[in-house]
């Protein structure tokens, strides 16, 4: 059983750029009697791909800070993107590993007059959903079930790689979202680009397009409805993503992507405006249509 | 191709985060197979990088035109390699090196820079909060980024060691991050005005979703601040 309270770790995406996915955590989790409580002190994690490539010591001392802001205030946390959970969690594991690091990254939070232990767990929302609420009752909250909405998941890279530090889930053969797909009544299906990466930290004008534009070749062939997934970074890829393909290939996806949040939403009876389904750039009607 | 390893680059290696693992390649090509870059691109090879950091070839890993841009961070080297070498993290290494020498992509660059100035790496402006408050969610708070711009500031020479115990003293933040030149320099008129004016409660519009409930923190006192 756990004891602390939840904080969760909004990030910058989602609270700036894709608030509904806020919204839709708020919202689904509240309904499921998560409590959660807000910490203001937080500040990026940071980034894991720019602000860590420039200077990493400086990337673990923020890291570090804000896992010292959890520590004082006494709070697990939660995460709701992956990039915060690969940083927040890389942190940890290398200051646990390495003492004379920790001690260094110390020294920097010394002149705020903060330190970092390393008592603090950090989990994406995921995993508080599995382990904490557990499947059972996340489909006795559902009240309007997906039936017959086939969902291509999109794992993404930080969620479960390195699973030397990740430890979620088996990282070639994942199976956490799977289960909690099935629990809003919505099929999950296998495709072959399945864990394949969005590509969003790659710095090229060309991979990244071309790895979008395979993974929706990839879930267009196996009939998928939509595409369900867990962080803001891969939803800009695929949302965003698929207009860029459609102008630069010519060809038309129109798969919607749905953070898993709002699929969880959509089944436990949110609005479409509760869950801002209306902001995505691909439009979600024809899932709403069929279950609403 | 050279005959003599370059040891002094590799020291340099060694002592940058996560670089020092590259003395741990066999060679054995574990982490090409799932590499996505290397999958998309002919010039991007894991096994090919550590080749070079293990014969020291500065130029070609951190100079201009070095690949390491090209890497997805997608972890799945760090996963596959059996020697614990973390390809991945040997090459953010050598970013880290190529940033030290100011070799640095601009958008990297800007994208860390914005963190560092502003505590945040998304816009924060009055419309991002109406959005926010159309979807029943308060505004975004202050991001406390005095205290990144301290942690942020090289080490000085002789820094006390940490301990934030009690009794010891500490300097004003102002003070000490005001005469920080740098990265971490504060900007706070750059600040996008989203702590001056809570914007106004959603008040049962139409398309305003239903307020969903954001607890107070609890209030924590650190006495040594």
């Amino acid at each position: 059983m756990n004891e602390r309270k939840i904080a969760p770790f909004w990030g910058c995406m989602i609270p700036a750029k894709y608030p509904q996915m806020e919204a839709s955590i708020r919202r689904s989790l509240g309904r499921l009697e998560v409590p959660l409580v807000d910490i203001d002190r937080f500040t990026c994690c940071p980034d894991p791909i720019y602000f860590k490539a420039r200077n990493k010591e400086q990337w673990l001392a923020v890291a570090a800070r804000n896992l010292a802001v959890a520590e004082e205030e006494d709070v697990d946390v939660m995460t709701a993107c992956s990039g915060c959970t690969s940083t927040l969690r890389e942190a940890s594991f290398l200051l646990a590993e390495d003492e004379e690091l920790k001690e260094r990254i110390n020294r920097r939070l010394a002149r705020i007059g903060m330190r970092y232990e390393g008592t603090t767990r950090v989990r994406h929302l995921v995993e508080v959903l599995r382990d904490d609420v557990g499947v059972d009752r996340i489909r006795e909250s559902v009240t309007r079930p997906l039936n017959d909405i086939k969902v291509a998941i999109h794992y993404g890279c930080h969620l479960l790689k390195p699973s030397q530090i990740m430890h979620v889930d088996d990282a070639d053969y994942p199976e956490i979202l799977e289960r909690l797909v099935e629990a809003t009544g919505a099929t999950p299906i296998n495709h072959r680009e399945r864990l394949l990466c969005c590509g969003k930290g790659c710095l090229s004008d060309e991979i990244p397009i071309q790895m979008t534009r395979d993974i929706f070749a990839s879930i267009s062939q196996a009939g998928a409805d939509c595409m369900g997934l867990i962080c803001p970074t891969c939803f800009s890829s695929f949302d965003l993503g698929q207009i860029m393909v459609a102008r630069k290939f010519d060809e038309k996806y129109e798969i919607p992507v749905i953070y898993y949040c709002q699929l969880l939403g959509i089944a436990q009876g949110f609005s479409i405006e509760e869950l801002g389904l209306d902001l995505h750039r691909v439009k979600v009607d024809s899932i709403l249509a069929r279950v609403c | 191709m050279g005959s003599k390893i370059a040891f002094t680059f590799r020291e340099q290696l060694d002592g940058t985060i996560g670089g020092d693992h590259h003395n741990y390649c066999l060679q054995c090509g574990a982490c090409v197979a799932g590499c996505p870059a290397a999958r998309y691109s002919e010039d991007f090879n894991p096994r090919t990088i550590l080749l070079k950091t293990l014969l020291g070839q500065e130029e070609e890993l951190i100079g201009a035109d070095s690949v390491i841009w090209l890497c997805t961070n997608c972890y799945t080297c760090y996963e596959r390699c059996p020697q614990d070498v973390r390809p991945i993290e040997v090459i953010i290494a050598l970013k880290n090196m190529a940033a030290e020498r100011g070799v640095l992509p601009d958008e990297v660059n800007k994208f860390a820079e914005m963190i560092s100035s502003r505590g945040h790496s998304a816009v924060l402006s009055e419309s991002v909060n109406r959005r926010r408050e159309k979807l029943g969610l308060d505004p975004i708070p202050r991001v406390p980024v005095e205290e990144l711009t301290a942690i942020l500031a090289d080490p000085e020479e002789g820094e006390v060691p940490s301990g934030g115990g009690a009794g010891e003293v500490l300097e004003p933040l102002g003070s000490k991050a005001g005469s920080q030149e740098g990265p971490g320099k504060v900007r706070p008129e750059k600040r996008a005005g989203v702590e001056k004016k809570p914007s106004k409660k959603a008040s049962g519009g139409k398309a305003s979703a239903k307020k969903v409930g954001r607890k107070k923190p609890r209030t924590t006192k650190r006495s040594n601040r």
